[in-house]
């Protein structure tokens, strides 16, 4: 666990490269954690709004450029309100459709299963557009050096693009993805701007495939060793009904070990990616030079850093569940000794008619808020020790050369965002 | 008091170092050759709502809204605007006009969702369930009976599996040939019972029919357990769980919208809870009962013991009670029953028949 050894008051660089420095606290991040899960489970859900929006006070707040903070303005209930706008449309889009396709679906295919494959189908296009109107949103909210960045509206042109692309990554068998995902970042990249400055995504696709070519071969290998397991597994006797084909044990390894490898290559990836991407942005000034941004991140460093947080993690739950099974345990031993009755449940021969819903109740009560208990300590701790270190790190090796010419970007009006990000979130695929 | 400080005007990205001057009742910042930029009013003065607190810097905006700032780093100068400025620490006034917004959409978005699920839900199940064809019936029955029987329903107190002892099936066997030919439904019957001691039967899209042990178990002749499935007979005729099925279909892609599901998990455990659970109008179970006395005459059986079994649930749970709360009352129904009677009629099973369908859940 490492406090961010940095210097928040140090005085802004002369040096022409404005540094990116990371300020946050481990202390205030905990705060909002545990205060934003436990109302976010006592209002079922509502607060969660809120709870995000502090969260991105604290990362924007905490991430200083060239001395300053950006700066986070966007509200819980502007969310909230989004969610809601998204609710509304969402539901009578999809009470439409899921009639049409469950009366096809039973008519034509006699089974409801079509119709809930389809009406997912149908959601599908709603994903990249929900995707970019949330980042629209949070560009909006955004501001550095009182400043704020924008991005242009142009949802529907990216939906299309989104979905061309992602289909000829489906057909290629991924191999077009790092082109696909280049290119759809370039295409809001140059849509994105500081006051009336405008960004650039500079360079080719092309330097992506030499990291990418690793993590493809390893999925390719995971997938033909497990191949391989099925195939070369021994059947079983034909007179043992309860046989399974017994599968040969040096191969699972090899696979398990192919997987593990697949795993860390894909979070290295990301990572690398990460860096590549940002690297080759650029903010166009009036005329001048552009300001570029550097990212100097070690792929190789970052993965350690997940890997390393991941497993802290998985250390934190595994005893917070022994600690609350424990807890739990001699708990539920006095309530069974105090009301030995309560034990029908679990034993028909003591139970003559239907399970006691009081008692249902109860267990079931006890069982959820055990598993919650869990769920926030390994969500703060994932938190904590994966996303607050990683981006310390990646804000802590960024760069912005020339940074001066970005001085002269002018505040332009503030952009309309209502539906916020709400049909991202009504859909689960937030952009942060 | 006077020190240098960072402001950024809100116009311009562009840092300019500035002479910051506490006066009497406002923040003087002027260029460092000493021209006058803005003069910020002291009781307006708010700290950068949402700032992260950093130690030795101070951050300050002119009035809310605004969108210059200024940035202090003098520890004298940062302790006597914080004494001065009374409104320093003032929260940002409430988005009214955002929160008006909220209860609309939320009203709106409640509104739209009962509406689908109670009104356009119900309407349209009504209409399209006249339209499915019936071999689609059977199979969209089959899917959530092979369910039930697999699984269970844990909370109804329904163990998996249904009985099968062979010569309790038989004596089911020929019950449901008695009525079936004279029902006359659109689709075929597929009767089976379940272990439970709950008295209750149900039936799904498509002719697919549950007896639970505890109905005959509690019943005291063949007619009244006859009379019970001819009732269910009653629903598939008017094809009331396929209704009961579409509708919840149609509603549980935009509950499943609220709780995050879009890949249907909750549409098959809503069909399974709805078609247990099913609970129609009174309209139409007084329609399915005479559907059942048709049924019962046709086949040449008596109805009015059927009203003895109406008769006991009177008398243990009293009307209005949890058992089939929505049906007509016990009493008029035991009365349409024993009104019907028909002293010539023939009985359904044995002695020794009926006995093996008391036992069917037995090993």
């Amino acid at each position: 666990m490492t406090i961010a050894e940095t210097n928040p008051t140090a005085a802004p660089s002369d040096d022409g490269a404005g540094r990116g420095e990371f300020t946050g606290e481990t202390g205030s991040l905990f705060n909002i954690m545990f205060k934003g899960l436990l109302l976010t489970i006592l209002t079922l859900g509502i607060y969660r709004f809120w709870m995000k929006t502090h969260l991105r006070r604290y990362y924007w707040g905490s991430t200083r450029l060239d001395g300053e903070p950006l700066e986070y303005t966007g509200k819980g209930v502007e969310l909230l309100l989004g969610f809601l706008i998204a609710i509304f449309f969402l539901a009578i889009y999809l009470a439409v459709v899921n009639f049409g396709l469950s009366f096809a679906s039973m008519a034509y295919w006699q089974g409801y299963e079509p119709a809930a494959f389809l009406s997912l189908l149908t959601l599908l296009p709603l994903i990249p557009y929900a995707k970019y109107r949330a980042q629209r949103y949070l560009l909006s909210r955004t501001r550095w050096k009182g400043v704020r960045f924008g991005l242009d509206l142009e949802a529907w042109a990216y939906t299309w693009r989104s979905l061309l692309w992602s289909l000829g990554s489906i057909v290629t068998l991924g191999l077009l993805y790092p082109l696909a995902d280049f290119k759809l970042r370039q295409f809001i990249t140059k849509r994105m701007t500081f006051g009336d400055q405008r960004f650039e995504l500079t360079g080719k696709a092309g330097g992506l495939y030499r990291g990418f070519i690793w993590v493809w071969a390893l999925i390719a290998a995971t997938v033909a060793v497990f191949v391989a397991v099925a195939v070369t597994a021994t059947p079983p006797p034909a007179n043992d009904p309860f046989a399974t084909p017994e599968p040969s044990g040096p191969l699972i390894a090899l696979g398990l070990f192919v997987y593990l490898a697949a795993i860390i290559g894909f979070i290295w990836y990301g990572s690398f990616r990460l860096k590549y991407i940002l690297s080759r942005m650029e903010v166009a000034s009036h005329g001048g030079a552009p300001a570029q941004i550097i990212s100097e991140m070690q792929p190789g460093r970052m993965t350690m850093v997940v890997i390393g947080g991941l497993f802290l993690t998985m250390l934190i739950t595994i005893a917070f569940a022994v600690g609350m099974a424990l807890v739990f345990g001699v708990a539920g031993a006095g309530v069974a000794a105090a009301y030995p009755e309560l034990l029908s449940v679990f034993d028909p021969s003591l139970n003559q008619g239907d399970p006691d819903p009081a008692t249902l109740v109860v267990i079931f009560g006890a069982v959820i808020v055990f598993y919650l208990i869990i769920g926030v300590a390994a969500v703060i701790a994932a938190e904590i020790f994966v996303n607050r270190r990683y981006i310390d790190r990646a804000i802590g090796t960024l760069r912005i050369q020339n940074v001066a010419a970005m001085s002269s970007a002018r505040q332009q009006a503030q952009t309309e965002e209502q539906a916020a990000e709400g049909f991202a979130d009504a859909l689960d695929v937030g952009a942060f | 008091m006077q020190a240098s400080a960072d402001y950024f005007d809100g116009e311009t990205a562009g840092r300019r170092e500035v002479t910051a001057r506490l006066d009497v009742n406002a923040l003087r910042l002027s260029t460092l050759e000493g021209a006058e930029l803005a003069r910020w009013p002291i009781d307006k003065i708010r700290r950068l709502p949402g700032a992260q607190a950093v130690a030795g810097e101070l951050r300050l905006i002119p009035e809310f809204g605004s969108e210059a700032r200024l940035v202090l780093r003098d520890p004298e100068l940062i302790a006597a605007i914080e004494n001065a400025a009374t409104g320093l620490n003032v929260k940002p006034p409430a988005p009214r006009a955002l929160q008006r917004k909220v209860l609309v959409w939320g009203g709106t978005a409640i509104a739209s969702i009962l509406a689908i699920v109670f009104v356009i839900a119900p309407l349209l199940a009504n209409q399209i369930a006249q339209f499915i064809p019936p071999e689609s019936e059977v199979a969209l029955g089959e899917s959530i009976a092979n369910e039930i029987e697999a699984e269970g329903v844990f909370l109804m107190g329904l163990r998996p599996g249904a009985c099968d002892a062979p010569e309790g099936l038989a004596a089911l066997d020929k019950m449901v040939a008695r009525l079936e030919p004279v029902a006359d439904a659109h689709v075929p019957l597929s009767v089976k019972v379940l272990d439970s001691g709950t008295p209750n039967a149900f039936a799904l899209p498509g002719g697919h029919i549950f007896l639970l042990s505890g109905l005959i178990k509690d019943a005291e002749s063949p007619e009244e357990v006859a009379g019970v499935l001819a009732h269910e007979i009653g629903h598939v005729i008017t094809r009331d769980p396929t209704r009961g099925a579409l509708r919840t279909l149609g509603s549980a892609g935009v509950i499943g919208l609220l709780f995050g599901d879009f890949f249907g998990g909750f549409a098959l455990t809503a069909m399974v809870d709805a078609a247990v659970n099913a609970r129609y109008s009174r309209e139409i179970e007084a329609q399915a009962d005479a559907t059942a006395i048709r049924i019962l005459q046709a086949a040449d059986v008596d109805p009015a013991p059927v009203g003895g079994f109406f008769r006991r649930l009177l008398q243990r749970f009293g009307d209005d009670d949890s058992y089939l709360a929505s049906h007509p009352t016990h009493g008029s129904r035991e009365e349409q029953f024993t009104q019907n009677a028909n002293s010539d009629a023939r009985p359904v099973l044995s002695e020794q028949e009926w006995a093996a369908l008391r036992t069917i859940c037995d090993e």
